[in-house]
C-alpha cells in the first residue's frame, strides 16, 4: 500500500471516530432531560408555565400535538395585517419550549403553509381538522382541539381600513388546560336527546353532524331517550336538539330534577316545535328568567334596494356581529372575530324575568326590523297585531353562585333547533363555545397576556437616511478601505 | 502559548491587510444593508420590531444564501493559500504544535468575522439611534446565534482549506459542506423515525429562528454548532498531522 492510500485510510478512520463521537454527543445534548432553555427576551410572554410542565408529566401516555400554522382567515390578512406573523412567531417559540419541557412525553408536529402538501393533507385527514383549528392535542383516546381564537385575541379590521391587530394571547393557559384535561382523563359525557323525534345519532340528515362535531371537540357523545336516561348515565351535559313531541311524564320529571340539580343544559326548540313540548320546558325555565314564546321570528330580506316580505327566506335570520352579545364568554370570540350566524325558523325567547338567583344574557338577538309571525294572517308577512322589534333568539342563564363545576346550573336556550342541524356548519363556533361554557371551560379562560409590540413607523426622511447609511455609507467605506490597502500594498 | 499568540497575530494581520477580504466585507455589508432597508418597509416589521431579528439573524435569506458562502472564501487564505505558495511545510516544521497552528488560524478568522456580523449589529444601533425601541435580548441573541453558525462554517471552511492548494476546491468544498449542513436537515426534518429526529436536532435555521433570535438560550442550540466546529477543527488537525504519522 503506497503512502497516499495509507494516509487516506488513516485520516478517514480518525475522521470516522470523530464523527461517531459527534453523533453520540448530539444525541445526548438533544435528550429532553439534558436540555434547558432560558428566556432572555424583553417580553417573556409566551413561555411554558410550571403548571403546564406538571400537566405534561401527569400524561398517562405519549401525547401528540399538531399545530397547523395556516393563515386562513382572510379578514386577518387584509390591509397589511400582521396578526398571523406575530401570532405564529410566538406559537413557534412556545411549541419548541413545550417539546423540550415535555421530557419526551409530547411529540410536537408544526405544519406551516410551506410544509410538504402530502404531509399537510395527511395530517388534516388523520386528525379530521376543520378550517380554523390551530392546535390539536391527542393522548390515547382523548383529544382537544384549540382554535385560533382560543389562543389569541384579535382586534378586527375596520371598514375605514385599519388592519386587524393582535391584542392578547393565552397560549400557555389554553394548551396547559388542554393537556391538563387529557392528563386527568376527564372526558365530558354529553347526552343528546333522541327520544322525542330528533332522529338518530348516526343519521347524517339529523344528529350525526352534531355528534361528530362534539367528538372532534374531545367530548364523549351518547344518545339518550330523554333526561331520565341522561340522569341515569350521569351525563355532564344534556343537549335537546329540537323536539317533535312532548316528553313522557318520567322524562318531564327527570328534566325538572336535572334543572333543580343545576346540571348544564343546551335546549333548542324551534318555531315548529309542538306546544306540548314548549309546555314541558317553560315552567322549568321560568325561574331561570327565560322560556319560549309564540311565533316565528322573521326579518325582511334586503333585495334590490328595498326590503322584501312574503317569502319563506325571511325566516332564515342572518345574524350580524352587531346582533351578538360581546359581553358573554360564549359569544365574545365570535364578536371579536366578526362572525355571522344563521338562525333558521326561530321562535322568540322570553328574557329577563326570573327569581333573581339567576343572571341572564341575551346571546343573540334579531334585528330592529324583525317581527314575530303568528299563525293566521298572511304567512311570512308582517300583519297587523304582530309585534315587531328586537327579539331574543338565544339566551344563557347561570346562577350567581354555582354549587360545583359539575353542577354549574348553566343553561343555554336557543329559539332555533336548526343551529344544531341544518345550520350547524355556519353555527358550529356558537355551538362549541356554548358547550364549552356549559361545561365550565370559561373558568379556565384566565391567562390572557397582553402582547407588547414594538411598533416603528419611521417617516420617509428617516427611512432614506437609514437606507443611505446601511446601503451606501457602510459598504462604501469598506470598499474605500479595500482600495486604500490595495493602493498602499502596491506602493 | 507564545507561539500560538504569535501565529494568531500573524494570521489576523494577514487578514487585516488583505484587500480582497474588505471587498468581501463590502459586498456583505451591501447585501445586508439592502435587505435591512427592504425589511424596514415591511408592514409586519413596522408593526412589531421584534420580528426583525429573525429576518436578519434567523432563517432569512441571509442565512440561507449568503452565510454558507462567505466564511469559506475567508478560510481559503488560511491553509489552501499557504499550501499553494509553499509556506505550509515550513510552518508545520516550525517548533509549534500542529493543533496550535489550526487553533491560531481559526481564532484569527473568527475574530475577524466579528466584523461581518458587527456591521449588522451596527444597523440595529443605527435603528435605535433613529428612535426605534428594540428588544435587545432578541437582537443580541440573534447576533450570538449568527456568530455561532458562522464559526461553524468557518471551521468547515478551514477543513476544506486543508485539502490542498486548489483555492477553488477549498472555497467550493467549504461552501458545499455548509449548504449541506443547512439543507439536508431541512429536507429530512418532516420524516418520521430516527432520520427525522436527527434532522430536527441538526436544523440550524430552526435553532436561529426559534431559539437565538427569539431571545431564548437553548443548550442544544448552543452546544451543537460548538461541537460540530470542534469536529471540523479535529478533522483539519488530522489532515495536517497525518502527514507525519505516515512516513
Amino acid at each position: 500500500m503506497n503512502r497516499r492510500w495509507r494516509l487516506t485510510l488513516l485520516t478517514t478512520a480518525a475522521g470516522l471516530i470523530g464523527v461517531v463521537l459527534m453523533v453520540a454527543f448530539v444525541a445526548v445534548i438533544n435528550r429532553p432531560e439534558m436540555r434547558f432553555r432560558v428566556d432572555l427576551s424583553q417580553s417573556g410572554e409566551a413561555r411554558l408555565s410550571s403548571r403546564t410542565v406538571e400537566a405534561m408529566k401527569a400524561l398517562p401516555e405519549q401525547a401528540e400535538l399538531t399545530a397547523f400554522l395556516f393563515p386562513e382567515d382572510q379578514t386577518l390578512l387584509t390591509n397589511g395585517s400582521t396578526v398571523y406573523p406575530q401570532a405564529f412567531d410566538r406559537l413557534r417559540s412556545y411549541l419548541e419550549d413545550l417539546r423540550i419541557g415535555s421530557g419526551g412525553k409530547l411529540e410536537v408536529l408544526t405544519l406551516e403553509a410551506n410544509s410538504p402538501l402530502v404531509l399537510q393533507q395527511q395530517a388534516v385527514e388523520d386528525l379530521q381538522r376543520r378550517p380554523g383549528d390551530l392546535v390539536i392535542v391527542e393522548s390515547g383516546e382523548g383529544r382537544k382541539v384549540l382554535r385560533f381564537e382560543d389562543l389569541f385575541q384579535v382586534m378586527q379590521a375596520t371598514p375605514e381600513g385599519r388592519p386587524a391587530r393582535l391584542n392578547r394571547q393565552r397560549i400557555d393557559a389554553a394548551i396547559g388546560n388542554a393537556i391538563q384535561q387529557l392528563a386527568s382523563g376527564q372526558q365530558a359525557l354529553v347526552g343528546i336527546v333522541n327520544g322525542t323525534g330528533q332522529g338518530q345519532l348516526e343519521d347524517p340528515q339529523t344528529l350525526a353532524p352534531l355528534a361528530s362535531l362534539l367528538r372532534q371537540e374531545g367530548y364523549e357523545v351518547v344518545s339518550v331517550r330523554g333526561p331520565l336516561e341522561a340522569l341515569e348515565l350521569d351525563c355532564s351535559l344534556l343537549i335537546v336538539p329540537g323536539q317533535q313531541r312532548a316528553m313522557l311524564p318520567a322524562d318531564r320529571e327527570a328534566a325538572a330534577t336535572w334543572i333543580a340539580q343545576q346540571r348544564p343544559l343546551l335546549l333548542a326548540l324551534g318555531a315548529f316545535a309542538p306546544d306540548d313540548a314548549v309546555a314541558d320546558w317553560n315552567p322549568l325555565l321560568a325561574d331561570l328568567g327565560t322560556g319560549f314564546s309564540e311565533g316565528l321570528v322573521c326579518a325582511p330580506m334586503a333585495f334590490a334596494g328595498g326590503f322584501v316580505q312574503g317569502r319563506s327566506q325571511v325566516s332564515q335570520l342572518e345574524i350580524t356581529p352587531e346582533q351578538i352579545s360581546g359581553d358573554h364568554p360564549i359569544t365574545l370570540a365570535l364578536v371579536e372575530a366578526g362572525r355571522y350566524l344563521l338562525f333558521p325558523t326561530t321562535r322568540p325567547l322570553l328574557f329577563g324575568s326570573g327569581n333573581n338567583s339567576y343572571g341572564q344574557e341575551r346571546l343573540v338577538r334579531s334585528s330592529r326590523i324583525s317581527w314575530v309571525d303568528l299563525v293566521g294572517g298572511e304567512a311570512f308577512t308582517q300583519n297587523q297585531g304582530e309585534k315587531s322589534g328586537i327579539q331574543a333568539l338565544a339566551v344563557a342563564a347561570a346562577p350567581w353562585t354555582a354549587e360545583s363545576p359539575e353542577q354549574s346550573g348553566r343553561v343555554v336556550v336557543s329559539g332555533s333547533a336548526e343551529i344544531l342541524r341544518r345550520a350547524l356548519g355556519l353555527d358550529q363556533d356558537f355551538v362549541t363555545a356554548s358547550c364549552s361554557w356549559l361545561l365550565g371551560d370559561d373558568r379556565e379562560r384566565q391567562g390572557l397576556v397582553s402582547l407588547g409590540e414594538l411598533p416603528y413607523r419611521p417617516d420617509q426622511r428617516s427611512l432614506t437616511r437609514l437606507h443611505n447609511l446601511t446601503v451606501l455609507a457602510i459598504p462604501g467605506c469598506t470598499f474605500l478601505v479595500a482600495f486604500w490597502i490595495f493602493w498602499r500594498r502596491r506602493r | 502559548m507564545r507561539a500560538f499568540l504569535a501565529l494568531w497575530r500573524r494570521e489576523l494581520w494577514s487578514l487585516l491587510i488583505a484587500p480582497y477580504v474588505y471587498v468581501l466585507l463590502g459586498f456583505w455589508y451591501l447585501l445586508n444593508g439592502l435587505m435591512f432597508s427592504t425589511f424596514l418597509e415591511f408592514p409586519e416589521i413596522q408593526a412589531d420590531l421584534r420580528l426583525l431579528p429573525p429576518y436578519l439573524f434567523g432563517s432569512g435569506l441571509l442565512v440561507w444564501l449568503l452565510l454558507p458562502a462567505f466564511p469559506p472564501l475567508l478560510a481559503i487564505k488560511l491553509l489552501a493559500e499557504e499550501h499553494r505558495v509553499g509556506t505550509l511545510e515550513p510552518l508545520l516544521t516550525a517548533p509549534v504544535r500542529d493543533f496550535s497552528v489550526v487553533l491560531a488560524k481559526y481564532a484569527a478568522v473568527c475574530l475577524f468575522f466579528l466584523l461581518f456580523w458587527g456591521g449588522v449589529l451596527l444597523q440595529f444601533l443605527l435603528l435605535s439611534w433613529h428612535g426605534a425601541e428594540l428588544d435587545w435580548a432578541r437582537v443580541l441573541g440573534g447576533f450570538v446565534g449568527a456568530l455561532m453558525v458562522s464559526f461553524l462554517f468557518l471551521a468547515s471552511g478551514l477543513w476544506a482549506s486543508s485539502w490542498g492548494g486548489n483555492l477553488v476546491l477549498a472555497a467550493g468544498g467549504g461552501a458545499a459542506i455548509n449548504y449541506l449542513l443547512l439543507f439536508l436537515p431541512a429536507f429530512f426534518e418532516t420524516d418520521e423515525g430516527r432520520i427525522g429526529a436527527i434532522a430536527r436536532a441538526c436544523n440550524l435555521p430552526t435553532m436561529l429562528d426559534r431559539s437565538y433570535s427569539a431571545g431564548l438560550l437553548d443548550s442544544a442550540a448552543l452546544l451543537y454548532p460548538m461541537a460540530l466546529s470542534g469536529l471540523f477543527l479535529y478533522l483539519t488537525w488530522i489532515r495536517l498531522v497525518s502527514r507525519r504519522w505516515v512516513p
